[in-house]
């Protein structure tokens, strides 16, 4: 770590030398300026320059834009359109160029909803790069910035990681603004903030904290906030780029922090004290903090009836227990503990196991590998390939290894139940931690059996009790234990019952439905 | 730091590595044995008895349940091996010698022991020991006596399961269907019982000797506690007494004769309540009482039995008929043998312990405190249902 970090500030000082200054206040000189900001971009092609002379003695202006990043339509109505049907009027008293002049289009004839002053090549450079106008005037050394931000953009489409039968349909997109104004139009509170930062010494990606002023505790802002601060990356191309960053021990096979699509999730974590972290360039928001609970809920637990809701969950944690354990049960079993099979299962796998050539380890490993390899495929090949794939590899490959004797039916069926449990898990990401951990454990099972099996689930679970996420432990509310907030974990109660937030998250307000009614 | 690290994940792999999976058996490579019969070996060398000890060991393939194989339909599910020698634990390592499969006996379902062993004084406990004391042994394996050959037991060929313990497991199991048949008895049981040295009375199967060799279990062994060995074979009448005073019937049917007809009255429900009183060491009394519920069954005499009369008339005859049954088995094992399998000296010791420390070496053998208890029979049947029949031809 120490190593680590000493490299990383040996090279920020190398790319400071190499950067020309360009913090520079603008110059009095039109000229000056444009050549000053072109120099500074390289002259891209996409840069566009446009000048013109505010009636017939006005002083000269020009406004620079990135085509691509603009909407050309605001430009013209809202920009070039006013200023020059009104020029001479305009222009009146200003013969010599002055900064008034600039008060004057920003005031009364420039109609765009954004308008700001900027001083420097920096900020300048900045705002055309994030899509705005600048438009210099003759003679000050002041610029106006105009939002005319206006690119293709993705629609707001359905979630594609988190499917649900019932429940809202919209998905975040690329764009940090649609996805403010998702969280916007379901949490209509005055005390709902956003707090932005800049990620990213090269991309400036904009990167916004959401959370409920009076419900969030104090700290986990404040510990939030400190911890976005210490970012210092390039560029932050996805939110798990942050995530590795701020989470508390990127040691850990579990996340820390969720992810999601979903907007309706990212309001319900708002108002149980949770924090949003937005980041502009990607759909995934991530919520901290992230308990083993919660990574097991789905939002459509709250929007099916309560006692579905709640055997959906139960099956759940059945269905993590099978991801993890299933095959190395299979290997402890089968290779050390048959005694512990009831009499007919163990003589029915020994003689679909007569003459195979491999011992349970090596067919488990096989048949899992070839899982991992499959599901893989499917993800990178085109979507109507990536379903034949499916029907190859569980069909063909299960049933002609089968058939060629190099695996047992039993193993086919103990990977296929495998797969299906870890699909059947809400969280992505905590679905692949718990994939990976299933390696583990069957390499425990192969040399140790099942006492192999208990100490690596020691093991885990050493380790699970002492993750944070954000100073919440991972394992709350089972320990340390909040009895009040088992009414929403393995069983989901119906919500009248759930009259209080979760008491895990020490909010500040903690009431959320009050039993006396509304008044 | 980063080598010591490294050196020590090394030398903590090198300890999965090289010590490997040392006890790691694929479960195909198990020779499953699935039942033991203990018979006497031919030649005792030097005097201690010599055993032969059978096992039943699974061959899978033939089982049916893998079609990985193909051509399994021809090999037969099962084949026995018998080895001999003085200590189940020699016939055991012997055998390793002639199989292909070790045998493992995590999934044993029956020990059948012949009669002949048995009745050596001491060598029935000593045969359990290992099948109790070893630890791939279960508590829940079920003990039979044969009445000749046990190994003989093992070789008959079902009609219905594939596997010869299988179908015997099952007869075992029909104590719901049959007076004679007691629960099954589980060497834990057994266990518990020579450990305090008490009798107890061991289900016996008999191969019979007319036709096909078909396993029969309807009577039972007795086995005296004390002497530790078999002494008698109870017929099957006196197993049914047996049962009832225990009050281990579960279900059963009981046949009387009514206006010179049959009458079946169907157990559904039995219990006994055995009550003593004690009075001193030599005025030792218990109260039987057998009550049972059922229905009736089959109906050879034309009654009329929305007469509740005529309904507890069946009553008083099954209850004359409990009677009789209990009668038979005390007078043959209260008078005869002298053999407390009843557990009526549970009964002693839960009513009067300290009476009980001073004769419970002397119950069922020496002064035989048991042979002159007092020990009276009571019945109570109820019919619950008459069946559907309300007239029956004439």
């Amino acid at each position: 770590m120490y190593f680590k970090s000493s490299k990383r500030n040996k090279k920020k000082e190398q790319d400071y030398s190499k950067r020309e200054d360009f913090s520079i206040e603008l110059s009095t000189s039109l000229e000056e300026n444009i050549i000053n900001i072109k120099k500074m971009l390289d002259q891209p092609g996409d840069l566009l320059t446009r000048p013109f002379v505010i009636g017939e003695t006005g002083p000269a202006c020009a406004i620079i834009y990135i085509d691509g990043l603009t909407d050309t339509k605001v430009i013209n109505e809202s920009i070039m359109k006013n200023i020059q049907s009104g020029a001479d009027e305009i222009g009146k008293g200003f013969e010599e160029a002055e900064t008034a002049l600039l008060d004057r289009l920003s005031y009364h004839v420039i109609s765009s909803a954004s308008v700001k002053k900027v001083t420097t090549l920096d900020d300048a450079s900045l705002a055309i790069l994030s899509g705005e106008t600048a438009l210099f005037v003759d003679g000050t050394d002041e610029l106006l910035i105009i939002d005319t931000k206006g690119w293709e953009d993705r629609s707001i489409e359905q979630p594609v990681s988190e499917g649900t039968i019932r429940g809202p349909r919209d998905a975040f997109t690329e764009n940090i603004r649609t996805n403010t104004m998702l969280i916007r139009r379901r949490i209509r509170d005055a005390n709902l903030r956003f707090k932005s930062h800049q990620i990213g010494r090269r991309s400036k990606n904009n990167l916004t904290v959401a959370f409920v002023d009076g419900i969030v505790h104090p700290e986990l802002i404040k510990e939030v906030n400190r911890r976005l601060e210490t970012i210092d990356l390039d560029d932050a191309p996805e939110s798990g780029y942050i995530e590795e960053w701020i989470e508390d021990s990127f040691l850990s096979p579990f996340p820390q922090m969720h992810n999601t699509e979903r907007p309706d999730k990212v309001a319900t974590a708002l108002t149980e004290g949770k924090v949003a972290i937005l980041l502009d360039g990607t759909p995934f928001v991530l919520i901290a903090p992230a308990t083993f609970g919660a990574m097991m809920h789905s939002p459509e637990d709250y929007y099916e009836r309560w006692m579905i809701g709640s055997l959906l969950r139960t099956l759940r944690y059945f269905a993590a227990f099978l991801a993890v354990f299933l095959p190395a049960l299979y290997i402890a079993l089968v290779s050390y503990h048959p005694g512990l099979i009831p009499s007919k299962l163990a003589f029915s796998i020994a003689a679909t196991r007569e003459g195979l050539p491999f011992p349970a380890v090596i067919e488990a490993f096989l048949m899992e590998i070839t899982m991992e390899l499959l599901r893989e495929a499917g993800i990178r090949l085109p979507k109507p390939i990536g379903q034949t794939i499916g029907i190859v590899g569980g069909l063909v490959i299960g049933e002609a290894a089968v058939s060629a004797g190099i695996v047992s039916p039993v193993m086919v069926i103990i990977v296929a139940v495998t797969a299906i449990a870890s699909f059947s898990l809400p969280s992505y990401s905590f679905a692949i931690s718990i994939r990976m951990l299933r390696f583990g454990f069957m390499i425990a099972a192969a040399f140790l059996g099942l006492y192999g099996i208990i100490l690596a689930y020691i093991l885990i679970n050493i380790h699970i009790v002492n993750l944070k996420s954000f100073g919440i432990p991972y394992t709350t509310p089972f320990a340390p234990g909040f009895k009040s907030d088992w009414k929403d974990l393995v069983l989901r109660f119906p919500i009248p019952m759930m009259t209080k937030r979760p008491k895990f998250m020490q909010t500040e307000d903690d009431t959320r439905i009050d039993k006396e009614g509304k008044s | 730091m980063g080598k010591r690290i490294s050196y020590i994940i090394l030398a903590s792999l090198s300890l999965l590595f090289l010590t490997g999976c040392w006890d790691q058996v694929q479960i195909e490579q198990r020779g499953f044995v699935l039942g033991a019969a203990i018979d006497l070996a031919d030649a005792p060398s030097n005097g201690d008895p010599s055993f032969a000890l059978t096992y039943q060991i699974v061959a899978p393939g033939g089982l049916g349940g893998g079609k990985a194989q193909g051509q399994s339909g021809q090999q037969k599910p099962f084949f026995n091996v018998t080895a001999r020698g003085s200590t189940m634990f020699d016939i055991t390592r012997n055998m390793a010698s002639e199989t292909s499969r070790t045998p493992y006996l995590g999934h044993n379902q029956l020990v059948i022991i012949s009669s002949e062993v048995a009745k050596i004084p001491h060598a029935f406990t000593n045969i359990l020991d290992i099948f109790l004391r070893d630890h791939e042994m279960r508590r829940t394996v079920k003990v039979l006596i044969a009445a000749d050959q046990a190994k003989g037991v093992l070789q008959f060929k079902s009609p219905t399961a594939k596997l010869p313990v299988a179908h015997i497991v099952s007869i075992a199991e029909n104590a719901r269907k049959n007076i004679a048949i007691a629960p099954p008895l589980q060497i834990g049981e057994v266990h518990e019982y020579l450990l305090i040295g008490r009798s107890v009375a061991i289900p016996l199967i008999t191969m019979s000797s007319q036709g096909k060799k078909k396993p029969q279990i309807n009577r039972m062994a007795v086995y005296h506690g004390p002497s530790e060995r078999m002494v008698d074979i109870l017929s099957n009448e006196e197993t049914k007494g047996l049962n009832l005073i225990k009050g281990e019937v579960q279900g059963g049917a009981i046949t009387v004769e009514i206006k010179g007809e049959s009458v079946v009255y169907e157990i559904r429900r039995a219990k006994s309540s055995i009550v003593p009183k004690i009075k001193g060491k030599d005025d030792i009394k218990f109260n039987v009482k057998i009550e049972t519920e059922g229905k009736i069954a089959e109906s050879f005499a034309n009654i009329d039995y929305r007469d509740p009369a005529n309904v507890s008339k069946v009553e008083k005859k099954v209850e004359k008929e409990l009677e009789r049954l209990a009668t038979v088995t005390l007078e043959k094992l209260h008078e005869d043998l002298q053999v407390d399998v009843f557990d009526f000296a549970r009964y002693v010791k839960k009513a009067d312990y300290q009476l009980w420390m001073s004769i419970k070496e002397d119950w069922d053998s020496g002064k035989n405190y048991f042979s002159q208890s007092t020990i009276s029979i009571q019945t109570d049947t109820v019919v619950r249902s008459e069946g559907a029949v309300i007239d029956t031809e004439e």
